[in-house]
């Protein structure tokens, strides 16, 4: 095993820096600047001076410069690639360039964010009341897993999805304007580790649950667990033409009451069917205020725990059948009807398992051991074959569990804490090492591979590595070219920022023979889980402004509120005001709003403007609105004007020299 | 395989004695029956029909926040593109400009039936005796120049008329935006020239011109013999 770019390392002396720093130009030259430089050689000196120069007075070492060079995106020109990263606690989703790691975006998902006036006009506040439980608004999000939506087995760049872990929900992203347009609850369980998994044709959003609980969140004792507790996996249709999930066509399927944890679907040969591993089959609940071990050392007991296996077509059948039970409005097939049907498998794990990853020609399911030092690659193929044989003995449940040796095409040890695996394109699969702060890069096997499911090296990490990412690494085709560890701690990595620190992606040039780390990007909004990373030329349908002047961006629709120059007014009816306004360089119509104490006001405001970029923001002091109102769009709010006073409104986006001027005043005339 | 050496036609030794022939009393004979008059006038008749569909003239503005530049193409009844249109007319109002959609609103409504009636008169003419034949085909030779005389006029006005309390009025003087060639408009830089349009409009007003000439020559002709 080698080392392969221990950038942590050596500060060389500034000879050798130098001398080195004159073999960078070479790879300048490689890259393209030395395109330029086909001249006099004097130029070329001229070059390895200034670099010289600058590596002196900056201390950079030759390693350094290359990692600047391959990641130095100039001005105004665009990224490869793009990751869209959950945000973690902050229930966003980040979108950042590669290779430049520029954040370009924070996606509002679960919470509100003013800047997008996300939760703050009527529209995205009913996107957000979507996620609301039993009547609860909930103000953020545990984002977990973003999915991008596929064709046949590869990103299609129209649609994102991701989770938050702690209710159970899921916010649907379009990707031609970049915003939340739903959010959906799953109605069996509470809380949804395994999301979100698209299906190769996003048939289906897969959603399982993590921890086990009574189905419908209702109420059951801790020594209910067996009898009552149980898990679930739940297949969301997704209407593509609609742009929503469709809960009516959705159905979950039931599970024992383990803990499910990181899932994917089946591709190719494995077409299908679903993958997701499950630890916690000691059904350990914590001391349950008794001398019950704590979860983390019940749940941690056995030597094996469960890989879950769904054929997703057939349960769809199945539902189609009428086999399904209504729970709580959406159907849910029992464990026993799946076990019956033949839709439900399990194959044991090696202890406490961590991401189930299949491989991009479909064929092998590779599961990291997490407290074991291997990954653990099946064999689908073998799976079936063991089926057919009958290799199988039901667990308590009634649940088939496969005969582990017939399933396994290998093992390989990689080291300890593995936990996610990505793909290449040239047969490598590399694996996060969490305890051991790196990823591991090993090679694949299978038929016509001689020396394949063998460890490579290992590429160390700063610190505490959870997922990766490879580009398009979990579709049928990676792009191979860079891939992301994201790591937990950063510790000394940044200038330090008080006692929470951001997070580490790191970013790695997986092109060439050896792995190079490259670039290190600070998170500072979030603990991001997983990222996916698409080529930016797939995302092909953005929008630049909204189609129309007055549109609806939840609708994606023209707005029935759509209001054009000349047409702003206000609407009197009692003690009801409705006010059509319009926003334009640099006026907002009408720009004098004569209230009495007490009047329920209604605001309609629509940016007229079709230039580029010509957003405007709209603010109300006092009433907790802040809106973006990009090009062309239409957004309403409502508020009840409650205090006598003299409120100026005004733009919110500095959008021309007169921006300061673009406001007007509400005035409200006590009683 | 060069097959054109093989097929070329052989030449005949024997020489070919043509009758010579004056081109120009030829050309005459034909005014004199007609039917080159009813080509070119009917040809220019058809291309102002065409100009119809091609813009007249176009004005380009770039500045560093419009990279790609705003472009409205003007045609006879029509402003394009809208959006464009639009933001120039938002830009504009700083200084207290007249809207592009509300200049030349008559001459953009009527333009359509004008060019109809010219084409119309044109082909007519090729009927008509005398005189009548010469003023019928007037209006085609005249359009290109009323257009550019009424678009000078418009874009004088829209220059000369600003808005006194507009916001930026205090910061520019009254101009004429240039109607061919660069100028400069604030943060903007402007590129104007005529188009396609305008250039068959120029084709039908040449043929007309020819057509008319020709008709006097012939009448000259005709009338002293």
């Amino acid at each position: 095993m080698s080392n392969v770019s221990d950038f942590a390392g050596e500060r060389v002396n500034r000879r050798t820096m130098i001398k080195g720093a004159a073999g960078v130009t070479a790879t300048g030259a490689a890259l393209g600047i030395g395109a330029r430089l086909n001249g006099p050689s004097a130029k070329a000196d001229d070059l390895d001076d200034m670099v010289e120069a600058i590596a002196e007075e900056r201390g950079l070492t030759p390693q350094d410069i290359k990692a600047a060079l391959k990641t130095f995106v100039p001005s105004g020109v665009h990224d490869d690639y793009l990751i869209f990263s959950s945000g973690g606690q902050s229930g966003q989703v980040l979108v950042i360039g590669v290779p430049s790691m520029r954040l370009l975006k924070l996606i509002a998902a679960f919470a509100p964010e003013p800047w997008q006036g996300f939760g703050f006009g009527k529209g995205s506040q009913a996107v957000l009341a979507q996620g609301a439980v039993d009547g609860k608004m909930l103000t953020y999000g545990d984002t977990h897993h973003p999915g991008l939506s596929e064709t046949e087995g590869q990103y299609d760049g129209q649609w994102l999805f991701i989770n938050d872990k702690s209710n159970a929900r899921i916010a649907v992203i379009d990707l031609r304007d970049f915003e939340t347009k739903q959010i959906v609850k799953n109605p069996h369980f509470i809380s949804n580790h395994g999301g979100t998994f698209v299906t190769p044709n996003t048939e289906y959003i897969i959603d399982g649950s993590q921890y086990a609980t009574p189905h419908a969140w209702a109420y059951a004792p801790l020594e209910a667990y067996v009898d009552q507790y149980r898990g679930a996996m739940t297949f969301w249709k997704f209407d593509r033409d609609a742009g929503r999930i469709a809960s009516d066509q959705s159905f979950s399927v039931e599970l024992p009451p383990y803990w499910n944890d990181l899932a994917d679907a089946g591709k190719g040969p494995s077409m299908g069917w679903m993958f997701s591993n499950t630890f916690n089959t000691e059904m350990a609940f914590g001391t349950g205020g008794g001398d019950l071990p704590p979860v983390e050392v019940g749940a941690s007991q056995r030597d094996m725990d469960y890989l879950t296996v769904i054929n997703w077509e057939k349960a769809a059948e199945v539902v189609a059948a009428g086999k399904a039970q209504d729970m709580n409005g959406m159907p849910m097939i029992p464990m026993a009807v799946a076990v019956e049907e033949g839709l439900l498998w399990l194959v044991p794990e090696p202890k406490s398992p961590h991401g189930a990853d299949v491989t991009p020609d479909g064929k092998y399911i590779v599961v990291a051991g997490k407290l074991d030092p291997h990954v653990t690659i099946y064999s689908f193929e073998k799976m079936l074959k063991t089926i057919e044989d009958g290799k199988y003995e039901p667990d308590q449940f009634g649940v088939p569990v496969l005969d582990f040796e017939s399933c396994v095409e290998a093992q390989v040890e990689l080291g300890l804490g593995p936990l996610h695996t990505q793909f290449d394109d040239k047969g490598f699969a590399y694996t996060s090492l969490f305890l051991d702060s790196g990823i591991a890069r090993w090679k694949l096997g299978g038929e016509g591979i001689d020396d394949g499911w063998k460890l490579i090296d290992m590429i160390p990490m700063q610190y505490n590595t959870g997922h990766i990412c490879a580009a398009e690494g979990d579709t049928v085709s990676p792009a191979g070219k860079y891939l992301i560890g994201m790591n937990k701690w950063a510790l000394d990595r940044f200038h330090p920022v008080g006692p929470l620190l951001p997070q580490n992606f790191q970013l790695i040039d997986i092109s060439g023979d050896a792995p190079e780390l490259i670039y290190d990007m600070p998170i500072g909004v979030g603990e991001p889980h997983y990222v996916q990373m698409i080529k930016s030329e797939r995302l092909e349908n953005i929008w630049e402004v909204y189609p129309e002047v007055g549109w609806d961006s939840i609708a994606q629709a023209p707005s029935e509120f759509a209001t054009q120059i000349g047409e702003e007014r206000i609407e009197r009816d009692g003690s009801d005001v409705t006010v059509y306004m319009t926003s334009i360089r640099s006026t907002l119509r009408p720009d004098f709003i004569d209230l009495k104490i007490g009047d329920k006001v209604t605001m309609h405001i629509t940016n007229v403007e079709m230039a580029m970029d010509a957003t405007h923001g709209f603010v109300m002091p006092g009433q907790n609105i802040q809106l973006s109102l990009e090009p062309g769009e239409t957004e309403s709010v409502s508020f009840v004007a409650d205090t006598a006073g003299t409120y100026p409104y005004y733009c919110t986006e500095f959008c021309s020299a007169l921006h300061l001027e673009m406001m007007g005043y509400m005035l409200v005339a006590p009683a | 395989m060069d097959m054109s050496v093989a097929n070329a036609p052989s030449i005949d030794a024997t020489p070919v004695s043509k009758p010579a022939r004056d081109w120009r009393s030829s050309i005459l004979a034909r005014a004199r029956s007609g039917w080159l008059q009813i080509v070119l006038t009917v040809t220019g008749a058809a291309l102002l029909i065409g100009s119809i569909f091609l813009p007249y003239w176009n004005i380009v503005l770039r500045a560093p926040q419009y990279p790609r530049g705003l472009a409205v193409d003007a045609y006879v009844n029509r402003l394009e593109d809208m959006r464009s249109v639009r933001e120039v007319d938002g830009l504009n109002h700083y200084i207290g400009m007249i809207k592009l959609t509300d200049a030349a609103r008559i001459e953009r409504a009527i333009s359509i039936y004008a060019i109809a009636l010219i084409a119309i008169l044109a082909v007519v003419s090729t009927f008509l005796p005398g005189w009548w034949r010469t003023l019928t085909r007037l209006p085609m030779a005249l359009f290109p120049v009323v257009f550019v005389i009424n678009l000078f006029g418009w874009l004088y006005y829209a220059g000369h008329s600003l808005d006194p309390k507009a916001a930026l009025s205090s910061s520019i003087s009254e101009f004429t935006p240039r109607i061919f060639g660069d100028g400069v408009i604030g943060q903007f830089k402007t590129e104007a020239g005529f188009q396609a349009g305008f250039w068959l409009a120029v084709a039908a007003m040449a043929l007309a011109i020819v057509a008319m000439a020709l008709d006097w020559r012939a009448r000259r002709h005709v009338a002293a013999p």
